[in-house]
Formats: C-alpha cells, sequence, structure tokens
C-alpha cells in the first residue's frame, strides 16, 4: 500500500469511526460535565452574572499585549524547529561549488538558499535579509520561509504581509528538491566550506562567521559532494 | 398536581444544559469538536481516549474562553488547548501501556493474519507520522488535521499560518513521511527505529 492508499484508508477508518457522532450532543454533553463541576466554578468570567460578588474588570484597549506575547509559546517553537528542519533539507541538496556560482549569477534559488543555511546556523536577521532578496526576485519558497519565520517570532503584521503573498506550492515541480535525512550540522559545514574555498563577493561576507572559520572537525559528506567530479572551484 | 414551590423550597426544573454555555462558545464547540475528534483519534488511536481529550480541552477552553477570544485567533488557542489535553491522555496512556505490556508478554494475540497486516500498516503510518512531529511539528500537524477533514483555511488558523504554507507544508510533510516508508520497509536504520 503506498502513503497515498495508506493516508486514503485512514481518512476513511476517521470517518467511520465517528460517522455517528452528534456534535450538538457532543456539546451537550461538554455542558452537562460543567454544570456538575460547580455552578461557578467552571463558569467564564464574562459568564457570571452580574453582582455576583466580584468586578469585572475589563482589560483597557490600550493595554492589549503584542503579538509576540499573545501567540502560545509553544506554538512559535514549533514553527522555529520546523522551519529549521526545512532550511536544513535545502542545505542538504546544495553542492557548495554550484551555489557560490549561482549566488555570483544573482539566482533567486540561491539566496533563498543562503538564507536557510543562515537560519539554520541561527543567524535569523541575515536570513531574513537573504530571504527578503529571493522574495524580491520572486522567489516563493523565500516567501513562505519570511511568512512562517515572522510567525513564529509573533511578528503578525508582517506575517500577515507576507501569507498574502505566498502561493500554494504543492502542485508537482513547483517545490525543490530537499534532502530528507537533514543534519543538523550540515548548515555549519556548508557555510563553512563555501567560506574556505570560495571568494566571490556574497561569500565572502560569511567569513564573518565566527562558526565557518573554525577547525575543520571531520570530513564529511558534504565536503565529499562539494568535490565530486570536478575538485574545487575557485571563482573568479 | 405540581405545586409551586415556596421559598426555600429547591426548584425541580429540568433545563438543557446548554443553556449554561455562552452561545458563541456553543457555536464554536459545536463548530469544531468533530474536526478535533479526528484529529484525537488520529493521534490516540482509541475512541473513548480521544473524547475524553476532547471533552477535557472543552473544559480547559471554557474557562480560559475570554482569554481564547482575545487572542490573536481563537482557533489556533484552540487547537494548543486541544494538543495539550492530547499529551495528558498520552502521558497517562503511557503509564497504563508499562503496565499492560508485562501482561501481553505473557498472552498469545488471537488476532488474524489480515488484521496484522492492517495494523501494521498503520502501525508504520503512525510511525512515520511521530518521526515527522519530532522533526517537522507542524507539517506533521498540517497532515493530521487534513486526515481529520479540516480545509486549509481552517487548518492555517489552527496553526497559524497561511492557507497557502498549510497547502505546501501538507506537500512537503507527505514528502517527508513517503520517505520515511520507503526508509522503514527496506533501510535497516528505519528497521530499527520501527521497532523502538
Amino acid at each position: 500500500m503506498n502513503l497515498g492508499d495508506l493516508l486514503r484508508a485512514d481518512s476513511a477508518g476517521l470517518e467511520r469511526e465517528f460517522r455517528d457522532h452528534d456534535p450538538a450532543d457532543f456539546t451537550r454533553r461538554l455542558a452537562g460535565r460543567l454544570a456538575a463541576d460547580g455552578p461557578e466554578g467552571g463558569r467564564p468570567p464574562s459568564e457570571r452574572p452580574a453582582g455576583a460578588g466580584r468586578d469585572r474588570t475589563v482589560r483597557p484597549v490600550g493595554s492589549r499585549r503584542s503579538g509576540a506575547a499573545r501567540r502560545d509559546g509553544a506554538g512559535r517553537a514549533e514553527l522555529r524547529r520546523d522551519l529549521r528542519h526545512l532550511c536544513w533539507g535545502v542545505a542538504g541538496t546544495v553542492e557548495p561549488c554550484e551555489l557560490a556560482l549561482d549566488l555570483e549569477l544573482a539566482e533567486k534559488a540561491a539566496f533563498r538558499t543562503l538564507g536557510c543555511l543562515l537560519y539554520g546556523m541561527d543567524r535569523t536577521a541575515d536570513a531574513v535579509f537573504w530571504w527578503r532578496i529571493a522574495a524580491q526576485y520572486g522567489d516563493q519558497l523565500a516567501v513562505h520561509c519570511l511568512a512562517v519565520h515572522y510567525a513564529a517570532e509573533g511578528e503578525d503584521g508582517d506575517a500577515a504581509r507576507w501569507a498574502v503573498q505566498a502561493q500554494d506550492l504543492s502542485a508537482p515541480g513547483r517545490l525543490p528538491a530537499l534532502a530528507p535525512d537533514v543534519r543538523p550540522d550540515g548548515a555549519a559545514e556548508l557555510v563553512r566550506l563555501l567560506a574556505e574555498r570560495f571568494d566571490g563577493e556574497i561569500v565572502l561576507t560569511l567569513r564573518e562567521i565566527p562558526a565557518a572559520v573554525g577547525p575543520r572537525a571531520d570530513d564529511g559528506r558534504l565536503g565529499v559532494r562539494a568535490v565530486r567530479g570536478r575538485g574545487p572551484v575557485r571563482i573568479r | 398536581m405540581p405545586t409551586t414551590p415556596g421559598p426555600g423550597e429547591e426548584h425541580d426544573v429540568r433545563t438543557d444544559p446548554l443553556d449554561g454555555l455562552p452561545a458563541d462558545f456553543e457555536a464554536f464547540f459545536t463548530r469544531e469538536n468533530p474536526g478535533y475528534l479526528r484529529y484525537a483519534q488520529q493521534r490516540l488511536r482509541h475512541r473513548e481516549d480521544a473524547q475524553d481529550a476532547v471533552q477535557n480541552a472543552g473544559a480547559v477552553l471554557y474557562q480560559n474562553w475570554r482569554r481564547a477570544l482575545a487572542s490573536a485567533d481563537p482557533q489556533a488557542f484552540a487547537f494548543k488547548v486541544l494538543k495539550d489535553a492530547i499529551v495528558d491522555v498520552l502521558r497517562e496512556r503511557h503509564r497504563a501501556e508499562r503496565k499492560r505490556l508485562r501482561v501481553i508478554a505473557q498472552r498469545r494475540p488471537d488476532t488474524s493474519q489480515d488484521e496484522l497486516e492492517e495494523l501494521a500498516e498503520l502501525d508504520a503510518l503512525d510511525w512515520a507520522m511521530d518521526e515527522l512531529a519530532r522533526s517537522a511539528p507542524v507539517q506533521a500537524d498540517v497532515v493530521r488535521l487534513r486526515q481529520a477533514g479540516l480545509s486549509y483555511p481552517d487548518i492555517g488558523r489552527a496553526l497559524g499560518i497561511a492557507h497557502t504554507t498549510a497547502r505546501t507544508y501538507y506537500s512537503l510533510g507527505r514528502r517527508h513521511l513517503e520517505y520515511l516508508l520507503e526508509h522503514a520497509s527496506g533501510g535497516e536504520s528505519g528497521e530499527g527505529r520501527a521497532a523502538e
């Protein structure tokens, strides 16, 4: 059974399981439980009868917390984790020499990849900078990255602005290839390789990242792939 | 013949419990609970546990209804409450499971071969979904909510992302699941993890 069949079977199973479900009756059951819990205990403050002993305090409009404070912390952490995983997946498919060349040629996908590399290394502000440039060039995955990033940071206005521009990429061929078995240290390793071996104008900026010029930890898989078939390439 | 109760006597008036709920809460919960139940069932694979989780989530949501309404999006707030309620059930189940495993280890299962194969396939999907949730939790939730029958705009609101991002994440999530399932059935590391 392939994934599509499996998901369809699972979905049908869920549908079958709750075919007899009555949403109104389920809510009634909840109401009964809340009533049994006590006359006031479970009642939301707004529904307490007037004069029930406590003054209703209404938060002034001006005192509303910022978007960051209002959005739930765990949700934001999940959005960040997910975005980091996506970025590692993007970084995992990249040949350093091709990326270095594409950056010189100002390819929008390369700007997006650079943003993902930097996000994967927790260089969030730098990542946003390159995603914005990629988005300006019309790279849709960069637009999604920006929308998710701002949502994860609780900056609802910016998130909404990018969300409006984000297009559905689910159609075949619209998403780039991603490395499925992502390695968390892949982004740092790739940045280090780029910084060490190439001297394009944009790549040179990576040398300012301390982790990119540190000693080589090991000869990882990415280092091997970088020289496959053609050896280290220097631009210019 | 019924008489009007006097002062101090208890009233015996049967009312619909729904009358005690705020109308907006009642409408919200009634609209959302079928999707919540399917999502909970997808995670818990047990009808009564799923119902308990959604009821518990409903109770917490009711107590925090004003906060939900004041939040950026009540659907996102409610979904977080639901996820917490499911985690509570999973924690409780984990405790019970350790006891149960000791009993099962001493008994031969009387399940047929077909049922076993079906369970194995479902188990593989659950395993892949859990793996996906560990590394890309939002993608996993998008797939689960889609399985539960929610529309992309509703999924987007529940997770705080654009509906187009929800579609894109669904596609990414499926791609990851496909890889994980292929890996689980063909690769040795996948088998090892599946057996854990």
